[in-house]
Protein backbone atom coordinates (compact mmCIF):
# COMPACT_ATOMS: atom_id res chain seq x y z
CA UNK A 1 0.00 0.00 0.00
CA UNK A 2 1.79 3.08 -1.10
CA UNK A 3 0.76 6.68 -1.08
CA UNK A 4 -0.30 6.74 -4.72
CA UNK A 5 -2.60 3.80 -4.19
CA UNK A 6 -4.30 5.55 -1.33
CA UNK A 7 -4.94 8.68 -3.34
CA UNK A 8 -6.22 6.62 -6.26
CA UNK A 9 -8.52 4.69 -3.94
CA UNK A 10 -10.16 7.83 -2.75
CA UNK A 11 -10.25 9.35 -6.21
CA UNK A 12 -12.05 6.33 -7.59
CA UNK A 13 -14.59 6.34 -4.80
CA UNK A 14 -15.13 10.05 -5.38
CA UNK A 15 -15.65 9.56 -9.11
CA UNK A 16 -18.18 6.83 -8.43
CA UNK A 17 -19.95 9.11 -5.99
CA UNK A 18 -20.08 11.94 -8.50
CA UNK A 19 -21.37 9.63 -11.22
CA UNK A 20 -24.11 8.44 -8.92
CA UNK A 21 -24.89 12.00 -8.00
CA UNK A 22 -25.28 12.66 -11.70
CA UNK A 23 -27.66 9.74 -12.03
CA UNK A 24 -29.64 10.97 -9.05
CA UNK A 25 -29.88 14.45 -10.50
CA UNK A 26 -31.05 13.09 -13.84
CA UNK A 27 -33.65 10.89 -12.23
CA UNK A 28 -35.12 13.66 -10.17
CA UNK A 29 -35.04 16.39 -12.81
CA UNK A 30 -35.94 14.76 -16.08
CA UNK A 31 -35.79 18.14 -17.78
CA UNK A 32 -32.01 18.06 -17.57
CA UNK A 33 -32.12 14.47 -18.69
CA UNK A 34 -34.08 15.34 -21.78
CA UNK A 35 -31.69 18.10 -22.71
CA UNK A 36 -28.68 15.88 -22.17
CA UNK A 37 -30.22 12.96 -24.00
CA UNK A 38 -31.18 15.12 -26.92
CA UNK A 39 -27.64 16.34 -27.26
CA UNK A 40 -26.32 12.81 -26.91
CA UNK A 41 -28.76 11.53 -29.50
CA UNK A 42 -27.67 14.24 -31.90
CA UNK A 43 -24.03 13.27 -31.49
CA UNK A 44 -24.87 9.64 -31.93
CA UNK A 45 -26.95 10.29 -35.01
CA UNK A 46 -24.04 12.07 -36.61
CA UNK A 47 -21.61 9.37 -35.70
CA UNK A 48 -23.99 6.61 -36.74
CA UNK A 49 -23.72 7.76 -40.29
CA UNK A 50 -19.97 7.33 -40.36
CA UNK A 51 -18.74 3.85 -41.01
CA UNK A 52 -15.21 2.63 -41.01
CA UNK A 53 -14.35 0.50 -43.99
CA UNK A 54 -13.94 -3.09 -42.96
CA UNK A 55 -16.17 -2.71 -39.95
CA UNK A 56 -19.37 -1.91 -41.78
CA UNK A 57 -21.69 -3.39 -39.21
CA UNK A 58 -20.61 -1.06 -36.46
CA UNK A 59 -21.16 2.64 -36.39
CA UNK A 60 -18.38 4.96 -35.27
CA UNK A 61 -20.32 5.69 -32.13
CA UNK A 62 -20.38 2.03 -31.27
CA UNK A 63 -16.67 1.68 -31.86
CA UNK A 64 -15.83 4.73 -29.79
CA UNK A 65 -18.09 3.60 -27.00
CA UNK A 66 -16.54 0.17 -27.09
CA UNK A 67 -13.03 1.55 -27.08
CA UNK A 68 -13.76 3.76 -24.09
CA UNK A 69 -15.30 0.85 -22.26
CA UNK A 70 -12.37 -1.42 -22.97
CA UNK A 71 -9.86 1.17 -21.82
CA UNK A 72 -11.88 1.71 -18.69
CA UNK A 73 -11.95 -1.99 -17.99
CA UNK A 74 -8.20 -2.33 -18.50
CA UNK A 75 -7.51 0.60 -16.20
CA UNK A 76 -9.85 -0.71 -13.53
CA UNK A 77 -8.50 -4.24 -13.66
CA UNK A 78 -4.97 -2.90 -13.33
CA UNK A 79 -6.21 -0.86 -10.39
CA UNK A 80 -7.60 -3.91 -8.64
CA UNK A 81 -4.40 -5.90 -9.06
CA UNK A 82 -2.06 -3.03 -8.34
CA UNK A 83 -2.92 -3.27 -4.67
CA UNK A 84 -1.06 -5.55 -2.38
CA UNK A 85 2.36 -4.41 -3.37
CA UNK A 86 4.66 -2.44 -1.17
CA UNK A 87 5.89 -5.15 1.12
CA UNK A 88 9.42 -5.93 0.35
CA UNK A 89 11.67 -8.63 1.63
CA UNK A 90 14.92 -6.71 1.26
CA UNK A 91 15.38 -4.07 3.90
CA UNK A 92 18.69 -2.67 2.81
CA UNK A 93 20.57 -2.47 -0.44
CA UNK A 94 24.07 -1.13 -0.88
CA UNK A 95 25.73 -1.23 -4.26
CA UNK A 96 29.45 -1.80 -3.80
CA UNK A 97 32.32 -1.87 -6.20
CA UNK A 98 32.25 -5.64 -6.64
CA UNK A 99 28.53 -6.19 -6.43
CA UNK A 100 25.49 -5.45 -4.33
CA UNK A 101 25.30 -6.14 -0.64
CA UNK A 102 21.71 -6.58 0.43
CA UNK A 103 20.05 -7.47 3.69
CA UNK A 104 16.95 -9.63 3.93
CA UNK A 105 14.20 -8.88 6.39
CA UNK A 106 15.04 -12.02 8.30
CA UNK A 107 18.09 -10.25 9.65
CA UNK A 108 15.99 -7.30 10.77
CA UNK A 109 13.61 -9.80 12.38
CA UNK A 110 16.42 -11.23 14.46
CA UNK A 111 17.86 -7.92 15.52
CA UNK A 112 14.74 -5.79 15.90
CA UNK A 113 11.73 -8.02 16.43
CA UNK A 114 13.00 -11.08 18.26
CA UNK A 115 14.32 -9.27 21.35
CA UNK A 116 10.87 -7.80 21.85
CA UNK A 117 9.00 -10.98 21.04
CA UNK A 118 10.90 -12.83 23.75
CA UNK A 119 9.97 -10.36 26.44
CA UNK A 120 7.41 -11.57 28.98
CA UNK A 121 5.53 -8.30 28.75
CA UNK A 122 4.99 -8.66 25.01
CA UNK A 123 2.38 -10.87 23.41
CA UNK A 124 3.59 -10.66 19.84
CA UNK A 125 6.01 -8.72 17.70
CA UNK A 126 6.29 -8.75 13.98
CA UNK A 127 8.25 -6.84 11.43
CA UNK A 128 7.37 -5.48 8.04
CA UNK A 129 9.07 -3.06 5.75
CA UNK A 130 7.82 -0.79 3.05
CA UNK A 131 8.97 2.01 0.83
CA UNK A 132 7.88 5.51 1.60
CA UNK A 133 9.12 8.42 -0.45
CA UNK A 134 11.97 6.41 -1.84
CA UNK A 135 13.24 5.22 1.54
CA UNK A 136 12.81 1.80 2.98
CA UNK A 137 11.13 1.97 6.33
CA UNK A 138 11.13 -0.79 8.90
CA UNK A 139 8.10 -1.13 11.11
CA UNK A 140 7.91 -3.38 14.13
CA UNK A 141 4.43 -3.95 15.49
CA UNK A 142 4.40 -4.95 19.13
CA UNK A 143 1.37 -6.05 21.14
CA UNK A 144 2.16 -5.40 24.78
CA UNK A 145 0.48 -7.39 27.52
CA UNK A 146 -2.03 -5.70 29.75
CA UNK A 147 -0.22 -3.94 32.50
CA UNK A 148 3.05 -3.74 30.61
CA UNK A 149 5.15 -0.67 31.13
CA UNK A 150 5.27 1.03 27.74
CA UNK A 151 8.38 3.05 28.52
CA UNK A 152 10.36 -0.12 29.19
CA UNK A 153 9.31 -1.68 25.92
CA UNK A 154 10.14 1.48 24.02
CA UNK A 155 13.53 1.61 25.66
CA UNK A 156 14.25 -2.02 24.85
CA UNK A 157 13.38 -1.34 21.25
CA UNK A 158 15.63 1.71 21.17
CA UNK A 159 18.48 -0.55 22.25
CA UNK A 160 17.71 -2.99 19.47
CA UNK A 161 17.63 -0.13 16.99
CA UNK A 162 21.03 1.03 18.21
CA UNK A 163 22.37 -2.43 17.41
CA UNK A 164 20.79 -2.29 13.98
CA UNK A 165 22.28 1.15 13.37
CA UNK A 166 25.73 -0.22 14.19
CA UNK A 167 25.22 -2.98 11.64
CA UNK A 168 23.74 -0.76 8.99
CA UNK A 169 26.29 1.97 9.38
CA UNK A 170 23.50 4.51 9.06
CA UNK A 171 20.10 5.31 10.51
CA UNK A 172 17.29 3.75 8.55
CA UNK A 173 13.78 5.02 9.21
CA UNK A 174 12.23 2.85 11.88
CA UNK A 175 8.72 2.85 13.29
CA UNK A 176 7.59 1.16 16.48
CA UNK A 177 3.90 0.47 16.66
CA UNK A 178 2.42 -0.38 20.02
CA UNK A 179 -0.82 -2.06 19.09
CA UNK A 180 -3.71 -3.42 21.04
CA UNK A 181 -3.95 -7.16 21.46
CA UNK A 182 -6.06 -8.83 18.82
CA UNK A 183 -8.46 -11.72 19.28
CA UNK A 184 -6.07 -13.84 17.25
CA UNK A 185 -3.41 -13.52 19.92
CA UNK A 186 -5.37 -15.53 22.45
CA UNK A 187 -5.13 -18.49 20.13
CA UNK A 188 -1.38 -18.36 20.06
CA UNK A 189 -0.05 -21.54 21.55
CA UNK A 190 3.00 -20.09 23.16
CA UNK A 191 3.14 -20.84 26.83
CA UNK A 192 4.24 -17.85 28.82
CA UNK A 193 5.43 -17.66 32.34
CA UNK A 194 5.09 -14.07 33.39
CA UNK B 1 16.07 11.24 10.89
CA UNK B 2 14.52 12.31 7.68
CA UNK B 3 11.57 14.42 8.73
CA UNK B 4 9.68 14.11 5.50
CA UNK B 5 9.87 10.35 5.42
CA UNK B 6 8.59 10.11 8.97
CA UNK B 7 5.75 12.46 8.31
CA UNK B 8 4.70 10.36 5.30
CA UNK B 9 5.01 7.14 7.25
CA UNK B 10 3.05 8.41 10.21
CA UNK B 11 0.38 9.80 7.96
CA UNK B 12 0.13 6.46 6.23
CA UNK B 13 -0.23 4.62 9.51
CA UNK B 14 -2.88 6.87 11.02
CA UNK B 15 -5.31 7.09 8.13
CA UNK B 16 -7.39 4.42 6.52
CA UNK B 17 -6.41 3.45 2.98
CA UNK B 18 -9.98 2.88 1.75
CA UNK B 19 -8.85 -0.17 -0.19
CA UNK B 20 -11.89 -2.36 0.20
CA UNK B 21 -14.36 0.27 -0.92
CA UNK B 22 -12.13 1.21 -3.83
CA UNK B 23 -11.94 -2.38 -5.03
CA UNK B 24 -15.68 -2.79 -4.76
CA UNK B 25 -16.21 0.40 -6.73
CA UNK B 26 -13.68 -0.72 -9.32
CA UNK B 27 -15.44 -4.04 -9.81
CA UNK B 28 -18.80 -2.30 -10.10
CA UNK B 29 -17.40 0.08 -12.68
CA UNK B 30 -15.87 -2.80 -14.61
CA UNK B 31 -19.29 -4.42 -14.78
CA UNK B 32 -20.78 -1.14 -15.89
CA UNK B 33 -18.16 -0.62 -18.58
CA UNK B 34 -18.59 -4.15 -19.82
CA UNK B 35 -22.34 -3.63 -19.99
CA UNK B 36 -21.77 -0.39 -21.82
CA UNK B 37 -19.53 -2.04 -24.39
CA UNK B 38 -22.05 -4.79 -24.92
CA UNK B 39 -24.84 -2.29 -25.39
CA UNK B 40 -22.77 -0.28 -27.83
CA UNK B 41 -22.33 -3.31 -30.03
CA UNK B 42 -25.48 -5.31 -29.66
CA UNK B 43 -28.49 -3.65 -31.19
CA UNK B 44 -31.03 -5.99 -29.66
CA UNK B 45 -29.65 -5.49 -26.20
CA UNK B 46 -29.83 -1.77 -26.74
CA UNK B 47 -33.51 -1.98 -27.54
CA UNK B 48 -34.08 -3.90 -24.34
CA UNK B 49 -32.17 -1.33 -22.34
CA UNK B 50 -34.12 1.55 -23.84
CA UNK B 51 -37.34 -0.19 -22.94
CA UNK B 52 -36.10 -0.50 -19.40
CA UNK B 53 -35.21 3.17 -19.22
CA UNK B 54 -38.70 4.06 -20.39
CA UNK B 55 -39.96 2.61 -17.16
CA UNK B 56 -38.16 5.44 -15.44
CA UNK B 57 -40.43 7.96 -17.02
CA UNK B 58 -42.87 7.14 -14.24
CA UNK B 59 -42.14 10.00 -11.86
CA UNK B 60 -42.54 7.88 -8.77
CA UNK B 61 -39.99 5.33 -9.87
CA UNK B 62 -37.70 8.05 -11.08
CA UNK B 63 -37.84 9.86 -7.77
CA UNK B 64 -37.23 6.68 -5.84
CA UNK B 65 -34.22 5.86 -7.98
CA UNK B 66 -33.03 9.43 -7.61
CA UNK B 67 -33.23 9.33 -3.85
CA UNK B 68 -31.45 6.01 -3.53
CA UNK B 69 -28.76 7.06 -5.96
CA UNK B 70 -28.43 10.38 -4.19
CA UNK B 71 -27.97 8.87 -0.76
CA UNK B 72 -25.44 6.38 -2.06
CA UNK B 73 -23.65 9.16 -3.90
CA UNK B 74 -23.41 11.19 -0.71
CA UNK B 75 -22.06 8.23 1.22
CA UNK B 76 -19.40 7.59 -1.40
CA UNK B 77 -18.36 11.21 -1.66
CA UNK B 78 -18.04 11.57 2.09
CA UNK B 79 -16.16 8.32 2.35
CA UNK B 80 -13.72 9.52 -0.23
CA UNK B 81 -13.18 12.94 1.31
CA UNK B 82 -13.24 12.31 5.04
CA UNK B 83 -9.78 11.68 6.49
CA UNK B 84 -10.62 8.36 8.11
CA UNK B 85 -8.30 8.67 11.07
CA UNK B 86 -7.38 5.49 12.80
CA UNK B 87 -7.49 5.52 16.59
CA UNK B 88 -3.77 5.75 16.88
CA UNK B 89 -1.39 8.49 17.66
CA UNK B 90 1.93 9.27 16.10
CA UNK B 91 4.75 10.49 18.28
CA UNK B 92 8.33 11.05 17.45
CA UNK B 93 11.31 10.08 19.52
CA UNK B 94 14.92 10.99 18.91
CA UNK B 95 15.74 8.03 16.80
CA UNK B 96 12.47 6.50 15.78
CA UNK B 97 8.83 7.19 15.14
CA UNK B 98 6.29 5.83 17.53
CA UNK B 99 2.73 4.80 16.89
CA UNK B 100 0.49 3.93 19.78
CA UNK B 101 -3.05 2.63 19.49
CA UNK B 102 -5.44 4.64 21.61
CA UNK B 103 -6.63 1.45 23.23
CA UNK B 104 -3.13 0.74 24.50
CA UNK B 105 -2.91 4.21 26.02
CA UNK B 106 -6.34 3.87 27.59
CA UNK B 107 -5.52 0.53 29.14
CA UNK B 108 -2.21 1.80 30.43
CA UNK B 109 -3.79 4.82 32.07
CA UNK B 110 -6.70 2.88 33.55
CA UNK B 111 -4.38 0.18 34.87
CA UNK B 112 -2.15 2.77 36.51
CA UNK B 113 -5.09 4.55 38.12
CA UNK B 114 -6.59 1.30 39.42
CA UNK B 115 -3.23 0.33 40.91
CA UNK B 116 -2.42 3.68 42.46
CA UNK B 117 -5.86 4.41 43.85
CA UNK B 118 -6.56 0.87 44.98
CA UNK B 119 -9.78 0.68 43.02
CA UNK B 120 -10.76 -2.53 41.19
CA UNK B 121 -9.79 -2.27 37.53
CA UNK B 122 -13.36 -2.97 36.49
CA UNK B 123 -14.39 0.32 38.04
CA UNK B 124 -11.92 2.41 36.12
CA UNK B 125 -12.28 3.29 32.49
CA UNK B 126 -10.35 5.61 30.25
CA UNK B 127 -11.49 7.17 27.01
CA UNK B 128 -8.77 8.50 24.76
CA UNK B 129 -9.59 11.31 22.36
CA UNK B 130 -7.43 13.48 20.16
CA UNK B 131 -5.96 15.63 22.86
CA UNK B 132 -7.42 14.34 26.05
CA UNK B 133 -7.99 11.22 28.04
CA UNK B 134 -11.01 11.07 30.30
CA UNK B 135 -10.64 8.78 33.27
CA UNK B 136 -13.90 7.65 34.77
CA UNK B 137 -13.98 6.07 38.21
CA UNK B 138 -16.91 4.37 39.93
CA UNK B 139 -16.24 4.92 43.61
CA UNK B 140 -16.84 2.47 46.41
CA UNK B 141 -19.88 3.52 48.41
CA UNK B 142 -18.82 5.25 51.56
CA UNK B 143 -15.24 5.75 50.40
CA UNK B 144 -14.56 9.20 49.01
CA UNK B 145 -12.52 9.17 45.84
CA UNK B 146 -9.44 11.27 45.83
CA UNK B 147 -9.71 12.99 42.47
CA UNK B 148 -6.26 14.45 42.81
CA UNK B 149 -4.80 11.00 43.27
CA UNK B 150 -6.57 9.73 40.19
CA UNK B 151 -5.28 12.65 38.18
CA UNK B 152 -1.75 12.24 39.46
CA UNK B 153 -1.72 8.55 38.65
CA UNK B 154 -3.03 9.16 35.14
CA UNK B 155 -0.60 11.96 34.46
CA UNK B 156 2.30 9.92 35.80
CA UNK B 157 1.47 7.03 33.51
CA UNK B 158 1.34 9.35 30.55
CA UNK B 159 4.51 11.15 31.51
CA UNK B 160 6.33 7.87 31.93
CA UNK B 161 5.73 6.99 28.32
CA UNK B 162 6.01 10.64 27.29
CA UNK B 163 2.57 10.74 25.75
CA UNK B 164 1.24 14.28 25.58
CA UNK B 165 -2.39 14.14 26.57
CA UNK B 166 -4.48 16.26 28.89
CA UNK B 167 -6.25 14.44 31.70
CA UNK B 168 -9.86 14.86 32.71
CA UNK B 169 -11.24 13.01 35.71
CA UNK B 170 -14.87 12.08 36.20
CA UNK B 171 -16.13 10.37 39.28
CA UNK B 172 -19.45 8.61 38.86
CA UNK B 173 -22.15 9.86 41.15
CA UNK B 174 -23.42 6.41 41.80
CA UNK B 175 -20.96 4.21 43.58
CA UNK B 176 -20.67 0.48 43.95
CA UNK B 177 -21.44 -1.05 47.31
CA UNK B 178 -18.63 -3.59 47.24
CA UNK C 1 42.87 -25.04 -18.38
CA UNK C 2 43.90 -24.89 -22.04
CA UNK C 3 46.24 -26.56 -24.48
CA UNK C 4 49.12 -24.35 -23.42
CA UNK C 5 48.75 -25.57 -19.87
CA UNK C 6 52.04 -27.17 -18.78
CA UNK C 7 50.19 -29.61 -16.55
CA UNK C 8 49.19 -32.88 -18.13
CA UNK C 9 45.70 -34.09 -18.73
CA UNK C 10 42.47 -32.12 -18.99
CA UNK C 11 40.18 -31.13 -16.20
CA UNK C 12 36.59 -30.63 -17.07
CA UNK C 13 34.64 -28.92 -14.40
CA UNK C 14 30.90 -29.33 -14.65
CA UNK C 15 28.63 -26.49 -13.67
CA UNK C 16 27.47 -28.51 -10.69
CA UNK C 17 30.96 -29.15 -9.50
CA UNK C 18 31.86 -25.51 -9.90
CA UNK C 19 28.83 -24.62 -7.87
CA UNK C 20 29.93 -26.97 -5.11
CA UNK C 21 33.36 -25.47 -5.10
CA UNK C 22 31.95 -21.96 -5.06
CA UNK C 23 29.71 -22.93 -2.15
CA UNK C 24 32.60 -24.26 -0.13
CA UNK C 25 34.65 -21.18 -0.87
CA UNK C 26 31.80 -18.84 0.02
CA UNK C 27 31.20 -20.61 3.29
CA UNK C 28 34.88 -20.42 4.03
CA UNK C 29 34.99 -16.74 3.16
CA UNK C 30 32.15 -16.07 5.55
CA UNK C 31 33.50 -18.42 8.20
CA UNK C 32 30.36 -20.52 8.28
CA UNK C 33 29.35 -24.07 7.43
CA UNK C 34 28.53 -24.82 3.82
CA UNK C 35 24.96 -25.81 4.56
CA UNK C 36 24.26 -22.29 5.82
CA UNK C 37 25.14 -20.73 2.49
CA UNK C 38 23.57 -20.63 -0.96
CA UNK C 39 25.47 -19.83 -4.09
CA UNK C 40 24.24 -19.23 -7.57
CA UNK C 41 26.54 -18.62 -10.51
CA UNK C 42 25.54 -16.96 -13.71
CA UNK C 43 27.13 -15.84 -16.89
CA UNK C 44 27.00 -12.15 -17.46
CA UNK C 45 28.30 -11.28 -20.90
CA UNK C 46 31.05 -13.84 -20.69
CA UNK C 47 32.02 -13.04 -17.14
CA UNK C 48 31.12 -15.01 -14.05
CA UNK C 49 28.70 -13.37 -11.65
CA UNK C 50 27.93 -14.90 -8.29
CA UNK C 51 25.15 -14.38 -5.82
CA UNK C 52 25.86 -15.54 -2.30
CA UNK C 53 23.19 -15.83 0.35
CA UNK C 54 24.56 -16.13 3.86
CA UNK C 55 23.70 -15.32 7.45
CA UNK C 56 24.87 -11.96 8.71
CA UNK C 57 27.39 -11.92 11.47
CA UNK C 58 26.15 -10.08 14.54
CA UNK C 59 28.25 -8.76 17.33
CA UNK C 60 31.47 -8.57 15.46
CA UNK C 61 31.46 -4.80 15.10
CA UNK C 62 31.35 -4.98 11.33
CA UNK C 63 28.64 -3.30 9.33
CA UNK C 64 26.72 -5.23 6.69
CA UNK C 65 28.62 -3.41 3.98
CA UNK C 66 31.98 -4.19 5.56
CA UNK C 67 31.16 -7.87 5.96
CA UNK C 68 29.85 -7.96 2.44
CA UNK C 69 32.93 -6.40 0.94
CA UNK C 70 35.25 -8.62 2.90
CA UNK C 71 33.39 -11.70 1.70
CA UNK C 72 33.34 -10.42 -1.86
CA UNK C 73 37.10 -9.93 -1.87
CA UNK C 74 37.92 -13.29 -0.31
CA UNK C 75 35.49 -15.13 -2.56
CA UNK C 76 36.88 -13.63 -5.74
CA UNK C 77 40.45 -14.34 -4.66
CA UNK C 78 39.71 -17.96 -3.72
CA UNK C 79 37.73 -18.64 -6.87
CA UNK C 80 40.69 -17.45 -8.87
CA UNK C 81 43.19 -19.52 -6.85
CA UNK C 82 41.23 -22.72 -6.40
CA UNK C 83 38.91 -22.88 -9.38
CA UNK C 84 40.87 -20.77 -11.78
CA UNK C 85 37.81 -18.70 -12.58
CA UNK C 86 37.54 -15.00 -12.73
CA UNK C 87 34.48 -13.70 -10.94
CA UNK C 88 33.45 -10.23 -12.03
CA UNK C 89 30.72 -9.48 -9.55
CA UNK C 90 29.55 -10.94 -6.29
CA UNK C 91 26.16 -9.99 -4.91
CA UNK C 92 26.03 -10.77 -1.23
CA UNK C 93 22.64 -11.20 0.37
CA UNK C 94 22.41 -11.50 4.12
CA UNK C 95 19.56 -13.68 5.35
CA UNK C 96 19.36 -14.87 8.91
CA UNK C 97 21.99 -14.17 11.51
CA UNK C 98 24.69 -15.84 13.45
CA UNK C 99 26.38 -14.61 16.55
CA UNK C 100 30.10 -14.51 16.46
CA UNK C 101 31.83 -17.48 18.03
CA UNK C 102 35.37 -18.50 17.67
CA UNK C 103 35.07 -21.89 16.03
CA UNK C 104 38.65 -22.57 15.29
CA UNK C 105 41.91 -21.90 17.02
CA UNK C 106 44.12 -20.30 14.46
Amino acid sequence: MNATNRVLNRALILIAGLLLAGVAALAIRPAWADQGLDAAREVRRRMDGIRISGLESLSLSAIVACAIAVLAVIALVWFVFAHGGGRISTVRRSPRRLGEVSVDRSVAEEVLARPLRERPDVIAAHLSSFRVKGSRTIRVTVRPRRGADLATIIHAFENAVAEWDALAGEQDPVVLHLAEARLRDSWSSEARVS
Amino acid sequence: MNEQVYRRVLRRETHRPRTVAAIIVAVALIALAAAGAWLAVDRAARRGAVAGIDALSDPRIATAVGIVAGVLALVLILYALLPGRIRRRALSRDRLALLIDDRVVANGVADAVARACDVPRTRVSALVERRRVTVRVTPTSGVPTDEAMVRTAAEAALANARIPLAVAVRVNEKGAIA
Amino acid sequence: MNAADPRHGRTIVTARALNRVALALAADAADIEARAATVSLADRAGALAATLTLPASIGRGETFAEQGERIQNVFIARMADVAGRRVESVDVRFAGTRTEKRRRVR
